[in-house]
């Protein structure tokens, strides 16, 4: 059985980021998820908690794994679910973005799931529309509930977060991983190291409260957790950094730029990987080293207590109207 | 009653160095009489009295930089709502530029433009552009439009790229000692920005727009101006870095002038907050530290003009994502208020009305509009000490894209007075 703690733990109507978070939102957004981690695993993994309720998925940026891990969330705890891909370019730019919202809002959905290539176009849509939203990645802003379930991979392999060593590694200036996980590691007390080539760092990392490293040899050493993140091949064309060969020299994670972190450090990454370009092949498979099956695993129960916590918010304030 | 009487008003006229309390006698278009304790009117039948009690009279300002929809794009801006929300601002004269569609780059559009703006009470100059269809690669006939009217040449705020395209664009305005004016900012290094690089565009993770963009191209442009010793006015700085460039090129006596947006004086980076669209400017709200910069730039006399930088988009354009909106905020009709609003905070009384008066009219060699007798009776009254909070749905210009929509301004304008009328009055609060 889910044992969630008191239900008013969770105040938030929607999740936009990590970063208006509170560590005690955070823990109990893990604790919670923990409990999915363990139901996941039984041969029924059905819940009724979102019996009624509709959850649509809209993405207006292509997903895969995403989707589908919302997808399966909503299902096991028993939502209707719909899913709607807009490939980006069939939508005339941004111009029915807020007409789509409340066209679907009209339909009385409870819960949206949104993905965008805008930075802040979930947080423009979840001020239209009357139900939950939860934000699947709003352009290099952020991307809430990848940052939660790196958070429970961790601490279920590691058993903490604080004051763990954590380098994220790779393409920093265009990722919404890792602002969201910059901004929930620091919240739970992490040593939160940044390593990347100038070229693709934000202009002012001094506002994360991180250390900033450009070389992994730099950086990795004492480090606990590797998050590599995904190269993204628009960035290559040579202004940000000049080829893929050049990048995996200078930031390819092989087993030997492995042997500078902590004896026992693990691999992370969101996926998909680029297997050559920023991750050596062998070294995202060794089962030993590398978490991201656990990542994926993680991530439906981290979506299944995202609703769940929704939920029970939306429940509250209907109640309240009523 | 063809006669109004302005009393005990404060005059205040940086170009006759006027700062002192008196009357004014208003008389067939034009300033009859003026000082201290005039006599009171023969026939008071005929005479509007206006009790001013201290409040600021001063020569209707001129906004510099304005942006128009019409032709066009009418449900932006037209050019009677531009007039109306210009005088309801006090503001008496305004620059048009000429980002309108088509776009005013030839003599006949000019000549259009023209006679569409006498019919308004603001009083309307043109500039033209100076490439053809403001796309930087051929110059526009700058002669022929400045033979129509127009009083300066530029390509509203579309920076132009080619170097050598520029100082052809400056060598051909310098023959007909015509204002060049730029809005400096390199396309490569501004890439795909959206606001200025820095603290918050790392946090929000959008592209940034990095302040040496600007400088980069004001350095080139001075340099070009140097080469063909042509006036030359940088329409916006938004850095702090830009000040010593402007400073030095003063310095070595070249003709070149900058102004900045009341916007860039009033909001931040920070004033972006969760991606407020009606605070996407071009050029890009800076840093604070650029903020206190620019106002003491503008205090010392460093920045020539002060304007609004008005530029009327409707919702359809602002209510996007951050990335996709359009850059721009109305400001035509909260510029002496918001400008007034900057004394409090140091800014010299005296400095702040020459950048919107004395200042644009010399730089456009417009003939002068002082308070002295015998000059029209084109004025402003305005109260320092007025708090009032601005509501954007309640501006008379068609588009309501305000950065200063819910801004806590200190000062407010009473009287608007065009060629002897009045023609905006503010309502009494209601008690």
């Amino acid at each position: 059985m889910i044992n969630p703690k008191p239900k008013q733990n969770f105040h938030h109507r929607h999740l936009l980021s990590t970063e208006n978070l509170s560590a005690e939102d955070i823990l109990f957004l893990l604790n919670l998820a923990d409990q999915y981690v363990a139901s996941n695993r039984q041969a029924n993994k059905k819940h009724k908690i979102l019996r009624g309720r509709t959850q649509i998925n809209l993405f207006f940026e292509t997903s895969t794994r995403t989707s589908a891990s919302f997808e399966l969330a909503g299902k096991r705890l028993g939502a209707d679910v719909m899913n709607m891909h807009f490939a980006s370019l069939s939508i005339k730019k941004g111009e029915t973005l807020i007409d789509t919202a409340m066209t679907l809002n009209a339909m009385r959905p409870d819960i949206l799931v949104i993905r965008h290539s805008e930075a802040g176009a979930v947080a423009l849509l979840a001020e239209k529309v009357q139900c939950s939203v939860i934000n699947a990645g709003d352009g290099s802003h952020e991307h809430p509930t990848q940052a939660l379930l790196d958070a429970l991979t961790i601490k279920r392999r590691l058993g903490k977060i604080k004051n763990l060593t954590i380098a994220i590694c790779g393409d920093i200036l265009h990722s919404r991983v890792a602002r969201s996980n910059i901004h929930l590691l620091n919240k739970l007390g992490a040593n939160v190291r940044l390593i990347a080539p100038s070229t693709l760092l934000p202009p002012s990392t001094e506002i994360f409260g991180v250390e900033v490293f450009h070389r992994m040899e730099d950086g990795l050493p004492g480090a606990d957790i590797v998050m590599i993140l995904r190269l993204q091949r628009e960035r290559m064309r040579g202004t940000f950094v000049p080829s893929e060969r050049e990048y995996f020299h200078l930031m390819g994670l092989t087993a030997e730029t492995l042997a500078l972190a902590q004896k026992r450090a693990f691999v992370m990454h969101p996926g998909p990987m680029n297997r050559g370009v920023e991750i050596d092949g062998a070294l995202a498979d060794d089962v030993t080293r590398s978490l991201i099956h656990d990542q994926v695993e993680m991530g439906v129960a981290v979506r299944m207590a995202v609703l769940d916590a929704l939920s029970q918010k939306a429940t509250e304030t209907k109640n309240q109207s009523a | 009653m063809n006669k109004i009487a302005i009393q005990k008003a404060r005059l205040l006229d940086p170009e006759s160095d006027m700062d002192e309390i008196g009357d004014v006698i208003i008389e067939n278009g034009k300033i009859a009489a003026i000082g201290k304790n005039l006599l009171p009117p023969k026939n008071p039948q005929e005479t509007q009295i206006i009790k001013a009690e201290g409040d600021l009279l001063i020569p209707a300002p001129m906004d510099m930089q304005v942006h128009v929809g019409e032709p066009g794009e009418e449900y932006r801006e037209t050019l009677p709502s531009l007039s109306n929300a210009a005088i309801a601002g006090g503001v008496g004269d305004m620059l048009l530029m000429p980002d309108t569609n088509p776009a005013i780059d030839e003599a006949a559009l000019v000549d259009f433009q023209r006679q569409r703006g006498a019919k308004e009470d603001a009083q309307i100059h043109l500039s033209g552009a100076l490439t053809k269809n403001l796309n930087g690669k051929r110059l526009a006939e700058m002669a022929l439009m400045q033979k129509a009217g127009a009083v300066a040449f530029c390509d509203a705020a579309r920076p132009i790229q080619n170097a050598l395209l520029m100082r052809h664009a400056m060598t051909y305005a310098n023959d007909m000692n015509a204002l060049v004016m730029h809005q400096p900012q390199n396309a490569d290094l501004a890439a795909n920005g959206v606001m200025h690089e820095g603290r918050q565009s790392s946090r929000l993770g959008l592209a940034g727009i990095v302040w040496a963009a600007e400088t980069a191209t004001l350095a080139r442009d001075i340099a070009l101006a140097e080469i063909t010793g042509v006036k030359y006015h940088a329409l916006q700085i938004s850095t702090r870095h830009a000040i010593p460039i402007i400073r030095n090129a003063k310095k070595r006596g070249l003709r070149v002038s900058c102004g900045v947006s009341i916007h860039h004086l009033l909001f931040n980076e920070e004033s972006i907050g969760p991606y407020k669209t009606f605070m996407k400017l071009m050029p890009p709200l800076r840093e604070e530290e650029d903020r206190k910069a620019l106002l003491d730039a503008l205090s010392d006399g460093l920045i020539d003009v002060l304007v609004s930088g008005h530029n009327p988009q409707n919702q359809e354009a602002k209510r996007l994502p951050f990335a996709q909106a359009a850059f721009g905020s109305v400001g035509v009709e909260t510029l002496i208020p918001a400008a007034l609003s900057l004394h409090a905070e140091g800014a010299p009384l005296n400095r702040l009305i020459e950048s919107m008066t004395a200042a644009p009219r010399k730089l456009l060699n417009l003939p002068p509009k002082t308070l002295a007798i015998g000059m029209p009776a084109d004025l402003t009254l305005c109260r320092l000490n007025d708090p009032w909070t601005l509501e954007a749905k309640t501006l008379r210009s068609k588009s309501q894209n305000a950065s200063l929509d819910e801004y806590p301004l200190k000062s407010s304008v009473r009287l608007t007075i065009i060629g002897g009328k009045i023609r905006f009055e503010a309502k009494k609060p209601d008690k």
